[in-house]
């Protein structure tokens, strides 16, 4: 698929004391949702932080929207008013309070809309029956609130990339559910120059609008693609209990039980299960991240 | 930057109602400066140390609450540093008003001004000195304990102001220099962790 980038990294490398991330290519395509997955320290915030500009102190380039550099992003205004980002929890200063923040976001940010804001927090139910409250304290508000509070800043703003780390951890069910129309409209309403990229652990919840995958592992990236090129690069595939010592060395992960097993294999490796009795499923994102993670893990399973 | 909160309290709130106490007092009493006002030089130190807690908290703290949204914007960090220049430029005029409004308000009240300049250096001094410490912790408590150093020279100085009158001038002096120093050092020294807070490595 011929496709334009809204943002693009070479060479990417940022060393902890522990840990390494090291990506030596790195897109996410302009006009879709990117969803970043990942075991807990698999370097996902990092990476976000780094595209976002929460961190500086990282070698590789970086080109936003196909022509600007992290540099030139970091000193422009109107590159970087371009991007939206939300955080997991060390976001606003907690002495702040709803008014404090639509008037910040007003002073340092030129497109901040703050009637869309107030719009989309009486939207999110940010103060359940009552009205718009701008003395309510960001340290007064539940996690899940202040997500809907942080998601309410960036969509105030005219953007064409979202940055969001974990946008539905905090959040209900429902509110997954609205999250995920946000998203699909904020990039049917681009026109295709719009673009999300989010990490998640909620593959399950956040499938049905991800359009593009990337997992990584140990801060590299062992697998990417669209969606439905993931779906057909893998298989879903179940057995009898006969064959599963003969399928566990085929399969990136297996889920046996006394009637047989269950595992995700890579669609080339088929010839390889000939002869066994299986039934092919196209399998869910969920099962290829957790297959995928499960083959790249450092976790004893 | 700081919400309303912290302001009202600390410069609407504390300074009226230290400034119609101060007043009052001086209203009965007359010139105050070498028996009361020193006495309650140290509890306003204690008081300015304080009014942190309402205000930028644990901001030199690595990954401090509040950087990541600032971070977002280009302006961002240019707006935490302006604030925190304005918040030590407020802290300055807070202190004199304390010091000299009530001895202006009740005419005839002032003793010796070198007096009562000497303890608005003092005291504006340890405002400004003191949030180099005190930004790097949330609890009150120690709060308190890390501007211990300020504060105790602080106290020094007032003393060595009371019992020898005639170093007023030279006290004055080094009061200034060390004011202006301590507003160009907590700026450059918010200037450097606002630069380290981009840098996870060591």
């Amino acid at each position: 698929m011929n496709y334009t980038t809204a943002v693009k990294g070479t060479d990417l490398v940022k060393e902890y004391k522990n840990f390494r991330l090291d990506i030596p290519e790195f897109e996410i395509p302009q006009g879709f949702a990117t969803a970043l997955i990942g075991e807990n320290g698999a370097g996902k915030t990092t990476l976000l932080n780094m595209l976002s500009g929460i961190r500086l102190d990282f070698k590789g380039d970086l080109t936003f929207f196909e022509k600007y550099s992290n540099d030139e992003k970091e000193r422009n205004p109107e590159i970087k008013n371009r991007i939206g980002y939300t955080g997991t929890g060390k976001y606003f200063l907690p002495t702040w309070s709803i008014g404090d923040i639509e008037g910040i976001s007003e002073l340092i940010f030129g497109n901040f809309d703050k009637d869309k804001f107030k719009q989309i927090c009486t939207e999110l139910a940010l103060f359940g029956d009552q009205d718009f409250d701008p003395k309510k304290k960001n340290s007064d508000l539940s996690d899940g609130t202040k997500m809907k509070l942080m998601l309410a800043t960036v969509l105030a703003r005219d953007t064409d990339l979202l940055i969001l780390d974990e946008p539905a951890s905090p959040l209900d069910p429902l509110m997954r559910d609205v999250l995920n129309s946000k998203i699909s409209e904020y990039i049917s309403s681009g026109e295709g120059s719009r673009t999300v990229f989010f990490s998640t652990h909620n593959v399950a919840d956040m499938e049905s609008i991800t359009d593009y995958a990337i997992i990584m592992e140990h801060g590299n990236i062992v697998e990417k693609g669209f969606v439905d090129d993931l779906k057909e690069k893998y298989v879903l595939v179940k057995g009898d209990a006969g064959d599963t010592e003969a399928a566990k060395s085929i399969l990136y992960s297996i889920t046996v039980n006394p009637y047989g097993f269950e595992g995700i294999c890579l669609a080339q490796d088929l010839d390889r299960l000939a002869g066994m009795n299986l039934t092919k499923e196209t399998p869910t994102l969920y099962q290829i991240s957790v297959a995928v993670m499960k083959k790249n893990t450092r976790m004893v399973i | 930057m700081l919400g309303s909160r912290y302001f009202n309290i600390t410069t609407i709130i504390i300074p009226l109602a230290f400034i119609l106490i101060g007043t009052a007092v001086r209203f009965i009493f007359g010139n105050v400066e070498e028996h009361f006002f020193l006495s309650v030089q140290a509890w306003l130190m204690i008081v300015e140390i304080s009014t942190e807690y309402y205000g930028y908290g644990p901001i030199y703290r690595k990954n401090n609450f509040g950087m990541e949204y600032l971070k977002t914007s280009v302006n961002g960090m240019d707006f935490v540093k302006k604030s925190m220049l304005t918040d030590s430029f407020i802290r300055i005029v807070r202190t004199f008003a304390y010091t000299f409004l009530p001895a202006i308000f009740v005419p005839g009240s002032m003793g010796d001004p070198k007096t009562l300049l000497l303890y608005a250096l003092v005291l504006a001094n340890v405002s400004v000195w003191s949030v180099t410490s005190t930004r790097f912790v949330s609890m009150y408590g120690f709060l308190l304990l890390v501007a211990m150093p300020e504060l105790l020279i602080g106290i020094i100085l007032d003393a060595v102001g009371m019992l020898a009158p005639s170093a007023a001038y030279p006290l004055i002096a080094i009061t200034v220099l060390l004011l202006a120093g301590g507003v160009v050092f907590t700026q450059k020294f918010a200037e450097k962790k606002i630069k380290a807070s981009y840098s996870d490595l060591r």
